[in-house]
């Protein structure tokens, strides 16, 4: 049941917090990435060189996933990188890209509504359906959800629930690709130290002492964490796991 | 050093592919068995020929008042084959199915299920945390009967195993500050022995569970086996109070 043909994963929002460690958890494991970013090539770049394997390859492309008419485009330049490694499929399409808003259901306005949606769901749901063609056949796709989606912080209606969106997405995708073999799943990380929410949950010692009040494993997640459970997900012995929701978040609010 | 799992009937059907699977990491076995010996050396056989250091046990695991006296044979087992005072891994899979059709729901066979997938392995694994090393792994075999209702008939085992599925979660907050992860496995029909092995066996019946299937088949005891040894990895240390359906997608 162990991993041995060389695999190749397209993670999307690669450049920073878990996509960032999701690309080296991956490369460590020999598996060859292309991720996106959005608007900091720098970070990339620093991911690039952070992978610094001889045996996986790790590229980054630009892509901001709610620009829906940059997908042909870019489906070329996946395409294009596919060729170049000798392949012609992706085994792993990790739907990471999102983006996050704070504020009372009172104070969201239309356009942060609208931006979240456009990323989170729109942007997900598109990018996933351009790139199906360069999706093998017995691949994977994973989307990442939210432990926001389980229980309440407020402040997070809207993101909320365009994270909860992908949640059924997930189920219909499992249903409808199922006749190429392809298994789709979400996880849905909890409070974790990234610059999720401006950083808080990794710079605030008194909010971290919140959540792990709160957490059954007692802190906040560390990226790499969410990212181990990640590749872990994605491997051959999960293949009969489909269509489900698997929450990665220390036991957050059980 | 290896890591130690001990899986209660681990002598056949998925407890044996899981055994196999974790087998394959580097992980040594304890395995129990309740009526099957042979079974059970035939898989400790297998697991030695493979390089690991296994046991096989014998358990009820309806015979909690047996818990106390297996915890020392235990505790003696991990310090005479490992050197260790505890082990990593705790998969609670022993278990079988009574039909409760509506209207004939028998007293007895709602005693048997609940001691079978309840009492049994609450206690069992109460008995044992002590023994469990901080970051060790708890895993109880729940059912994907209890998210949807493939066959009516298995009312009450589907209760049970939902009421397991509530136990571990508050387990997974108790044991949290040991780092200890409890997840609840549940698999949908799987071809083994279970219920005299009509998923296996019967074609008919098979069809029929499979009609809602996004693969249109049933799972293979090894298709459960490796999702136990992903949820039990150390990779897996921030999944706790989760339940992992393994069904390959039935009714979506």
């Amino acid at each position: 049941m162990t991993d041995t043909r060389p695999r190749l994963a397209l993670i999307t929002g690669g450049s920073r917090g878990i996509g960032r460690k999701t690309v080296l958890a991956l490369a460590a494991r020999g598996v060859s990435v292309i991720f996106t970013y959005n608007t900091d090539r720098e970070s990339a770049d620093e991911v690039i060189r952070a992978a610094g394997t001889k045996e996986a390859k790790v590229t980054a492309l630009q892509l901001d996933v709610a620009q829906l008419e940059q997908l042909p485009g870019f489906v070329e330049q996946v395409d294009a990188e596919l060729t170049e490694r000798g392949t012609d499929k992706i085994d792993y399409l990790i739907n990471n890209a999102g983006v996050w808003h704070t504020a009372s259901f009172a104070d969201t306005t239309v356009d942060q509504f609208d931006r979240l949606f456009s990323v989170n769901v729109r942007g997900l749901f598109f990018t996933t359906q351009a790139l199906l063609p360069l999706l093998r056949d017995g691949g994977r796709i994973l989307n990442t959800s939210s432990g926001l989606v389980r229980f309440v912080f407020p402040g997070k209606a809207a993101y909320a629930m365009s994270k909860g969106a992908i949640e059924p997405l997930t189920r219909y995708l499992a249903a409808e690709l199922a006749p190429r073999g392809i298994r789709v799943n979400s996880i849905a990380p909890g409070a974790t130290a990234t610059d999720f929410s401006g950083g808080v949950i990794r710079d605030d010692p008194e909010y971290r002492a919140r959540v792990g009040a709160i957490t059954a494993l007692g802190r906040p997640a560390e990226p790499e964490e969410i990212a181990a459970a990640v590749a872990a997900l994605l491997s051959d012995d999960m293949a009969w796991v489909n269509g489900e929701r698997i929450e990665v978040s220390g036991g957050m609010r059980l | 050093m290896s890591r130690i799992a001990l899986i209660t009937g681990g002598n056949r059907g998925i407890g044996r592919a899981s055994a196999y699977a974790l087998a394959e990491d580097g992980t040594d076995l304890i395995i129990t068995y309740r009526s099957s010996p042979h079974e059970a050396e035939a898989v400790v056989a297998e697991l030695t020929e493979r390089g690991r250091t296994a046991v096989a046990v014998r358990l009820d695991i309806t015979d909690d008042e047996s818990f106390p006296e297996f915890g020392e044979r235990l505790r003696e087992l991990l310090h005479n084959q490992w050197d260790r005072e505890s082990f990593d891994i705790l998969v609670n899979n022993a278990g079988f199915d009574r039909v409760t059709p509506f209207g004939k729901t028998d007293a007895a066979a709602i005693d048997a299920l609940y001691s079978v997938h309840v009492k049994g392995p609450i206690l069992f694994t109460e008995r044992l945390a002590p023994l469990i090393g901080d970051e060790g792994r708890i895993l109880f075999t729940s059912s994907g009967l209890t998210r949807y209702v493939a066959n009516p008939a298995y009312s009450v085992y589907a209760s049970m195993k939902g009421a397991i599925e509530i136990y571990a979660k508050y387990a997974a907050k108790i044991l949290g500050p040991r780092a200890i992860t409890v997840n609840v496995l549940a698999p949908g029909a799987t071809a083994t022995d279970f219920a005299g092995g009509i998923i296996r066996d019967d074609e008919q019946y098979r069809a029929m569970i499979t009609s809602n299937h996004a693969f249109g088949r049933v799972g293979e005891p090894q298709d459960i086996g490796g999702a136990v040894r992903t949820i039990t990895a150390p990779s897996a240390g921030w999944i706790t109070g989760q339940r992992i359906e393994a069904s390959g997608g039935q009714s979506l």
